[in-house]
């Protein structure tokens, strides 16, 4: 229950961070989606699908998404790359940043697609997404460290018990 | 192949069920959970302005001791000067032409008095689908919901959530972002939509006249901005044979990746 908890507050700290740190910034950059990498850092650690979804949907209220879409999609990602990636060790770095650039494009597409259903709204630009996508592989290695160095100093392990890469 | 657990699936699928209820309680407009909201934006905001005020304290340090200081303050005075001539002279222009066409109506009896309620962006939206703001006032400064937000340049775009000490704005530029507008020399009147990226003009009828470099002014139509905003300049017009409404590109006049200090606009 506690590594849920930090789980969940660590989440919303990068989040936080990330959108200080974005306003600051004096151009406009595409965003990594801190949420959907922290699914992806469950998915491949034992944290539950219980507070990936409590992710999602803090991320849907962060942005001001419709509630529950982000949380959806997140839940979905994590349950497709459990399932994936039982048997391959998905937690060492290009294999994490090439399954979250996946996974990153997936999100997009399903989000189009669920606005498409919903509204008649024009689709993001392929610059925005691709950008995005990169932007999140980019920052999903360091992210894991950071998490499991984290998870380590307070629990004195990390939610998997050990990451290759990292040790 | 391993089974899973059929307490695992049933999990597995409330879980799944809970974000499709959310939603679907989200779309039929019974529920947005605006209090979740409140309360997320009330806890979010003082750690992330107390990032902005750290930030600014270092950037001031920089600027103003280690750099040019009365050559910087002076540009920064003359261009603040010159944001707020430009706004009025627009809003000037806007209201000879207005009184001009009242001039001709007996009638005319009052006009809108807005208070501005200056504001600070804190934060931009972390999840790349939807970039809304975070600014630092909210409830307690008198911030409420669907309150519309200025710059000297011109519109930024709407309140779509309030907590305690911060609000969350959505820009004109985003998708589900709509303004009524009216082209200033044209008296057309529009739809002005966010893309993700930039803006357009719905429904503008094919025999309209519309010019390249036109300004987009808020028409005041829609009950959310006041009339005679500066919105943006058309950048392009395409005209489709088989079409019954012109392609217009707008530039918004705001420019959105330097955005730090706004009003929320309160009528008083």
């Amino acid at each position: 229950m506690y590594r849920g908890l930090l789980f969940f507050f660590l989440t919303w700290l990068y989040m936080a961070f990330e959108g200080a740190v974005l306003s600051a910034i004096p151009v406009r950059v595409p965003p990594a989606d801190v949420a959907l990498l922290m699914a992806l850092y469950a998915a491949v650690s034992s944290i539950g699908p219980g507070e990936v979804l409590a992710v999602g949907l803090l991320g849907d209220l962060l942005s001001g998404m419709p509630l529950g879409l982000g949380a959806l999609s997140k839940l979905l990602l994590y349950g497709g790359v459990r399932r994936m990636a039982s048997g391959v060790e998905v937690a060492v770095g290009p294999f994490f940043a090439a399954a979250a650039f996946l996974a990153a494009l997936g999100d997009f597409l399903l989000h189009e697609f669920v606005t498409a259903l919903i509204s008649p709204l024009p689709p993001l630009p392929p610059f925005w997404i691709l950008g995005s996508a990169t932007v999140t592989a980019l920052v999903a290695w360091p992210l894991l460290v950071l998490s499991d160095k984290i998870f380590r100093v307070v629990f004195r392990r990390v939610p998997r018990g050990g990451m290759a890469g990292s040790r | 192949m391993r089974r899973r657990s059929p307490r695992r699936t049933l999990q597995g699928a409330v879980l799944v069920f809970i974000p499709l209820f959310l939603m679907s309680l989200y779309f039929t407009g019974k529920w947005e959970g605006e209090w979740l909201q409140r309360a997320v934006l009330t806890v979010t905001g003082p750690p992330q302005e107390a990032f902005q005020w750290v930030r600014r304290r270092a950037v001031a340090v920089i600027d103003h001791y280690f750099y040019l200081v009365s050559v910087e303050e002076e540009n920064r005075r003359l261009k603040e000067e010159l944001e707020r001539i430009t706004f009025e002279r627009d809003q000037l222009l806007e209201r000879a032409k207005e009184a001009e066409r009242l001039r001709k109506l007996l009638d005319f009896k009052e006009r809108v008095k807005l208070l501005m309620i200056p504001a600070q962006v804190i934060s931009l939206s972390p999840e790349p689908h939807l970039r809304t703001l975070v600014i630092d006032k909210g409830r307690r400064d008198g911030v409420n919901k669907g309150m519309p937000v200025v710059t000297w340049e011109g519109v930024v775009g709407r309140i779509i959530a309030v907590g305690e000490g911060s609000s969350m704005v959505l820009p004109i530029v985003e998708r589900g972002a709509t303004v009524s507008v009216l082209l200033q020399q044209s008296r057309t009147r529009a739809i002005l939509e966010g893309k993700g990226w930039g803006c357009r003009l719905v429904y503008v009828p094919r025999d309209e006249e519309v010019r390249e470099g036109e300004r987009v002014i808020t028409s005041g139509l829609d009950g959310i901005y006041p009339k005679g905003l500066p919105v943006g300049r058309v950048s392009r017009v395409v005209r489709t044979p088989r079409e019954f409404f012109l392609h217009v590109e707008v530039v918004p006049s705001v420019d959105f990746s330097r955005l730090e200090e706004v009003m929320v606009l309160k009528e008083g």
